[in-house]
């Protein structure tokens, strides 16, 4: 059985390539639109997640305020920031797994959650 | 130096009472022009960087997937320049994408000067310049001071939208108190008003350009202020004061002891 992901991200357009993408790649995925939308499918108790690709800055609020849900709610789950901007510092403070740039290649994208989900344990950033 | 627990002295501190229509409205130049355009430029610049970064990135994504789907067609090993044409969109994608990250707008128009300067001058001055319109506000600055490597500007800019959030958040009136005292082994500057406060969830948010609840504002003062902040290898930190107000705290680091004098 493939990997689950959710992808939170509010962006129309970015949400349809990358889920396309991820599918292809061989990952469920799961979508959600916007910060509500997100926190109700991470708080979902039958919902089982690999990797969570959160968007930081959604409409209705921060993705990186739901790092602590998916801690709490699910500990093997890699959060991944997926933004146009990374600060490292910043990252390993809101308790991200890795962070990939919007902009990357697909080819990069991949290869970091490939490597994420392949670790039996979560890494230190 | 002054430590947190003079923050209870502030009320035989100074009490400024703010110049009627402060520097911007007063009709005088206003010392801090070039520093606040620097910064709302740099503010505008930054969210148009993250957008366009978003549409860059999916523009390259789409193209990846359409690769995909016709790389091992016919058409595709009839025709090289499809294979080349897709070479050229990500050619494109990866210059536009590192014009947008080099564009560096504030160097261009503000010379910043980082030198030992005193924060209660600075605090002191941003207090003169802020643009106060409201009447029944007051603004009380406690005692303490520090030499911080900043710039002197850009310090006295950060501290003025913090007081000016800070009146706009009274609308009624009311006291904004500054404290500047040394906690942790860093100097804070702590602005504290009477207004209904930032919710906990809210306080990340309003950190970013162009987040505002108020009519005709474009929401950028604490977006320039922690923009500032982080210049200076400093932080900004959210939270409330006693009376249920805002609290808005501007930490720095302090020179090693034997550099320069403390306050």
């Amino acid at each position: 059985m493939g990997r689950s992901l959710l992808l939170v991200e509010d962006d129309r357009s970015n949400r349809l390539v990358l889920s396309v993408l991820l599918e292809d790649a061989g990952y469920r995925v799961e979508v959600a639109a916007s910060f509500a939308s997100a926190r109700e499918k991470i708080a979902d108790a039958s919902a089982r997640y690999d990797v969570i690709l959160l968007d930081r800055f959604l409409g209705d609020g921060d993705g990186a305020l739901l790092v602590p849900l998916v801690r709490a709610l699910h500990p093997e789950a890699r959060a991944v920031l997926l933004s146009g901007e990374i600060d490292p510092p910043e990252i390993k403070a809101a308790g991200f797994d890795a962070a990939i740039t919007k902009g990357a290649r697909m080819e990069e994208v991949l290869s970091i959650l490939e490597r994420l989900t392949r670790a039996t344990r979560r890494p230190s950033l | 130096m002054t430590q947190e627990s003079d923050k209870r002295s502030v009320s035989v501190g100074e009490r400024k009472e703010p110049a009627a229509g402060g520097g911007r409205a007063s009709g005088r130049r206003d010392p801090l022009g070039e520093a606040e355009q620097a910064a709302v430029a740099e503010e505008a610049f930054s969210v148009l960087r993250h957008l366009l970064r978003n549409k860059l990135g999916t523009i390259r994504n789409a193209a990846f997937y359409i690769k995909q789907k016709v790389s091992g067609s016919e058409v595709w090993a009839a025709d090289p320049r499809i294979k080349e044409f897709f070479d050229v969109i990500d050619e494109e994608i990866t210059a536009a994408d590192a014009l947008v990250l080099d564009g560096v707008v504030s160097e261009r128009l503000f010379a910043r000067r980082v030198e030992p300067v005193s924060a209660r001058e600075c605090v002191e001055q941003a207090v003169l310049l802020a643009h106060i319109e409201t009447p029944g506000i007051h603004v009380l600055i406690g005692p303490g001071d520090a030499t911080l490597h900043v710039d002197a500007r850009e310090l006295t800019l950060a501290v003025r939208c913090l007081v000016e959030n800070a009146v706009e958040a009274m609308p009624s009136g009311g006291v904004v108190a500054v404290y500047l005292y040394e906690k942790g082994g860093r100097f804070l500057i702590e602005v504290l008003d009477e207004g209904p406060g930032i919710p906990e969830a809210e306080r990340q948010a309003v950190l970013y350009a162009y987040c505002t609840t108020k009519p005709g504002h474009a929401g950028m003062g604490l977006s320039i202020a922690s923009r500032l902040m982080a210049r200076a290898k400093g932080t900004i930190t959210i939270g409330s004061s006693e009376s249920g107000g805002a609290s808005v705290v501007l930490s720095f680091p302090l020179p090693e002891r034997g550099e320069a004098a403390a306050g």
